[in-house]
């Protein structure tokens, strides 16, 4: 549990990553200087509000940025290379076969003019060009029964709009695992999904983690679901990685003081009606226009005179903890 | 809080059933809602919760049962009766952006309520304003669309605009549907203080258990059209006794750092309306489900002081201990 | 509106359309006053002649001066194409409004009547009518708009029925809007957008509607100046004066394009899905 992932070499090492769009108000400044590391077999979550940059940093690492990009700066190493410095189309290889991703809404990732059946063979084919349709059909229904379709074999004729949002969240999970990727990137899997649903899509994670080893980047909405099942968790806040490390740890002792004001704002069971709720003030800054020094000293009760001087680094606190602030 | 049986309901469903076509969506659901009290219906899509309150508001007749706004039978209104109805009772929706007329400002959005209503704009206008100092905004919004405004604003601005008339009846669906966890409490913690503040009775739809804890004295929980349980939200939400209930609240992850919980999730999905189960309609999915649950629909039974459960199972019979 | 013209005006093809259709308005609206003889003043001693000082495009089979006549035949023809559009978008839109709210039987009779009218030739159409009551320029308008109301009426009810549903319609009804007010207030103004792009495109249909019906002589009697008349008669002189056809036909030909470019222009300028943000 509180194994830190820079103790072994990471699968993927961001370091300095730095992202802008082009937009109507000038540069938009959506990841600054972010640096952090995927461990191995870890489930890491990415938490901040919207606008944060959590979906940009996500799809960072496979490149599938907006064509407004005009700036991408520093370094994603993975396997002894530099992401963001290999050619397109040796990118577009590591897509499907070594990096997956699924999406809160899994109507966006299915083709809804091919079965499912083929849309799980098609998407083996780069790992496996060799093998007959039939085994790769077999290992489809296995996958499916497996994330829990029943009568998976049959419904491998049906069409995703034939399948409820529940078993089509089920069917882009099989699919991201049927490519045996390194790394699963799953962005608020569990978001459009009734609670009962969300818990056994949760369980399923929780299990299939048993046997995939692969690294998952969990980017959640939820505070619970971060606690329930990841070990490592990054906070962004306006495109700065504010504070990263082992999930217990931050979550139950958070040191910057946007983690402490934002896990305040987590209702929980012992609530008492009426009283009053804890929130953030102020809204997050606008990326064309961020502040001078910490990002968050605008909305920060502690901010002090050096916070608006200037970015406060990112420094390692030991037990794999960092956290950007100038007053910790 | 008023004792129940002393004061007169605000609202009052009698056995209301909604049938879309012949697919029922709402089944004889009953219940009280009293001056100054928040209750909550909570349940999962397809439950019927948005059929429930839209027959609540009187914007579709019921199948069967009766909607009662201030002892009068809604579906009966007419004429001056059913426009002061329609001042008395607001609603703020879901998708607050959606719910604003795109090509108005905010000024003639929140000034709409009064034209329609002939109240005099000029000697409400100043109420107008300090309402939407209330609910946090700035006047320099009053001149924007709801396209130049962000999602938190839109929210803000649905809010005022459903309190312009005064309204005694609010009924607010999802209303942190979407939001940040920073303002969610700040949003909770607006419409508590208006209710204090305007003495508003709330009916609300929420998918959120700890937003409906925060909020609500009581608490109805739907499923498939069918209320399978009503009571005090302490009651209903610590101590729930149905299974359906239970499962709910176990499904949403909590926050506990370093602590996992590892809670069965409830097997299977809603069931189709169309085609809903014989006897009792959560029979499918019930850990605890026998012969009887798949012959028999459970009749309601009373546990203690307004808790009511519709299960031939329930988790406790013994009245909760409050 | 003033954001509208300026993306129509960043456009190259809606700059020329605007100003085609500018100059269109110009001839026809202002032209009267700016020409320098009566359109219908005859002098047969004057006539085919070409282009002079006196007479800028020359002068018909009666001598009369060609610019004053197209003048009052661009008059005509806006009058036409724009009371013909006003009365087709309005009856169009009530009944495709009225189409997506009526109850099943009412709305499939709204569709069969517009299937009915577009499935009937306007040109066979138009002359039924004028066989039967003589010809008019009342009754050039009213064909014309009968024949486009189904154009309309198809687009507000798909409009419509996209929009029924939307929450800001329902959060009108709980304030306790009435269906009218709803009507007027929220719903028209919100589906209006691709039904006045669509009104705009119709614009050169109708125009050349008209020419065609003069042409035949079945559209605006004589002496009153249309462009389709001025053809007309250009042709059955053809071979004395070539200049009625050519300054006709080129005004018809510059007209229609000019709208028809600014239509284009103005549903890329209005529809959010064409629109490229900068």
């Amino acid at each position: 549990m509180t194994a830190s992932p820079q103790e072994a070499e990471p699968l993927i090492a961001i370091r300095n990553l730095s992202v802008s769009f082009a937009t109507g108000a000038g540069p938009a400044n959506v990841l600054r200087n972010v640096s952090l590391d995927l461990g191995r077999g870890r489930v890491v979550g990415l938490v901040g509000e919207s606008g944060s940059g959590k979906s940009t940093l996500a799809s960072a690492i496979p490149r599938l940025l907006p064509r407004n990009l005009s700036r991408l700066e520093g370094s994603i190493r993975y396997g002894g290379r530099d992401l963001l410095a290999l050619p397109d189309r040796e990118l577009a290889a590591l897509r499907g076969t070594r990096f997956a991703m699924i999406f809160q809404d899994p109507m966006a990732a299915l083709n809804p003019v091919f079965r499912v059946g083929t849309q799980l063979v098609d998407l083996q084919r780069a790992k496996r060009p060799k093998d007959r349709r039939r085994a790769l059909l077999a290992r489809a229904v296995a996958m499916l029964a497996r994330v829990g379709i029943p009568d998976a074999e049959r419904r491998l004729s049906d069409y995703p709009h034939q399948f409820s949002g529940g078993m089509r969240q089920r069917i882009m999970i099989a699919a991201a695992l049927l490519a045996e990727p390194d790394l699963l990137i799953a962005d608020e899997p569990t978001t459009a999904l009734d609670p009962t649903i969300e818990g056994q899509i949760v369980a399923l994670i929780e299990e299939l983690r048993q046997e995939y080893r692969g690294t998952i980047l969990l980017i959640a909405h939820s505070l619970g679901l971060v606690s329930q099942l990841c070990d490592d968790v990054v906070v962004l806040y306006a495109g700065t990685l504010v504070e990263s490390g082992p999930a217990a740890a931050v979550l139950g002792d958070p040191r910057h003081p946007y983690t402490r004001a934002l896990l305040a704002c987590e209702i929980g069971a012992g609530v008492i009606r009426r009283a009053t709720l804890a929130s953030i003030p102020g809204e997050v800054p606008d990326a064309t226009r961020l502040p001078q020094g910490c990002v968050f000293a605008p909305r920060c009760p502690q901010a002090a005179e050096p916070c608006r001087a200037a970015v406060p680094p990112l420094r390692a606190l030991g037990g794999g903890r960092s956290v950007a602030c100038a007053l910790v | 809080m008023s004792h129940p049986l002393l004061s007169l309901a605000l609202l009052s469903l009698d056995g209301l059933s909604l049938n879309y076509g012949t697919v029922p969506a709402v089944r004889a659901v009953s219940f009280d809602l009293h001056p100054g009290e928040t209750l909550s219906v909570v349940g999962e899509s397809g439950s019927g919760k948005s059929s429930l309150i839209r027959t609540a508001l009187g914007l579709v007749p019921p199948t069967a049962g009766t909607v009662r706004f201030d002892g009068r039978e809604v579906k009966s209104l007419r004429g001056r009766e059913a426009k002061a109805f329609r001042r008395d009772v607001q609603m703020i929706f879901q998708d607050p952006a959606a719910a604003l007329s795109p090509r108005m400002t905010v000024r003639s959005l929140l000034a709409e309520p009064l034209r329609i209503h002939g109240v005099a704009e000029r000697d409400t206008w100043p109420g107008v304003l300090d309402l939407l100092r209330r609910v946090g905004l700035p006047e320099s919004v009053l001149d924007k669309h709801p396209h130049q405004i962000s999602g938190g604003q839109a929210r803000r601005v649905g809010i005022a605009r459903a309190l312009v008339l005064r309204p005694r009846l609010l009924v607010a669906d999802e209303p942190t549907a979407g939001l940040d966890l920073s303002v969610q409490g700040d949003i909770v913690n607006l419409l508590v203080g208006l209710q204090r503040d305007f003495g508003l009775t709330i009916l609300m739809v929420s998918h959120n258990l700890d937003v409906v804890r925060a909020m609500s004295d009581r608490v109805l929980v739907l499923y498939l059209g069918r209320a399978v349980e009503v009571g005090r939200a302490e009651h209903v939400l610590n101590v729930p006794a149905h299974p359906y209930t239970r499962a709910l609240l176990a499904a949403v992850p909590r926050f506990d750092p370093g602590n996992r919980h590892r809670a069965p999730p409830l097997r299977g999905e809603v069931p189709s309306p169309r085609n809903p189960p014989s006897g009792c309609a959560f029979h499918p999915r019930c850990p605890l489900a026998d012969a009887r649950c798949r012959a028999e629909e459970p009749a309601e039974r009373i546990l203690t002081d307004g808790h009511r459960v519709a299960c031939h199972h329930p988790l406790h019979a013994v009245p909760a201990a409050a | 509106m003033h954001a509208v013209l300026k993306r129509i005006w960043r456009d190259p093809g809606g700059r020329a359309g605007l100003l085609l259709v500018a100059a269109v308005l110009l001839l026809g609206l202002a032209g009267p006053w700016m020409v320098p003889h009566d359109p219908n003043k005859l002098n047969i001693l004057a006539r085919f002649g070409g282009p002079s000082a006196a007479h800028w495009l020359g002068t018909d089979h009666l001598g009369r001066d060609l610019l004053s006549r197209l003048a009052d035949g661009g008059r005509v023809a806006l009058l036409v194409a724009l009371s013909t559009i006003a009365v087709a978008l309005a009856a169009g839109t009530l009944l495709g409004t009225a189409a997506a709210y009526a109850p099943p039987q009412g709305e499939r009779s709204i569709l069969a009547a517009f299937d009915i009218i577009s499935a009937f030739p306007s040109l066979v159409f138009a002359l039924a009518v004028v066989a039967l009551m003589g010809p008019g320029l009342d009754k050039v308008i009213l064909i014309v708009a009968v024949t486009l109301v189904p154009h309309f009426g198809r687009v507000a009810r798909a409009q419509t029925l996209s929009l029924r549903n939307s929450p800001f319609l329902e959060a009108e009804r709980v304030l306790g809007a009435s269906p009218l007010r709803l009507a007027l207030h929220h719903l028209v103004p919100n589906i209006l957008g691709p039904l006045v792009v669509l009104a705009s495109m119709d614009v050169p249909v109708v125009i050349t509607i008209e020419a065609g019906l003069s042409f035949l002589g079945v559209g605006v009697p004589p002496p009153r100046a249309s462009w389709g008349t001025l053809l007309h008669d250009g042709y059955t002189t053809l071979s004395q004066s070539p200049w009625p056809v050519i300054a006709a036909g080129a005004v018809l030909t510059l007209a229609t394009l000019g709208f028809t470019l600014f239509g284009e222009a103005l549903r890329d300028a209005i529809d959010p899905k064409l629109r490229t943000e900068p």
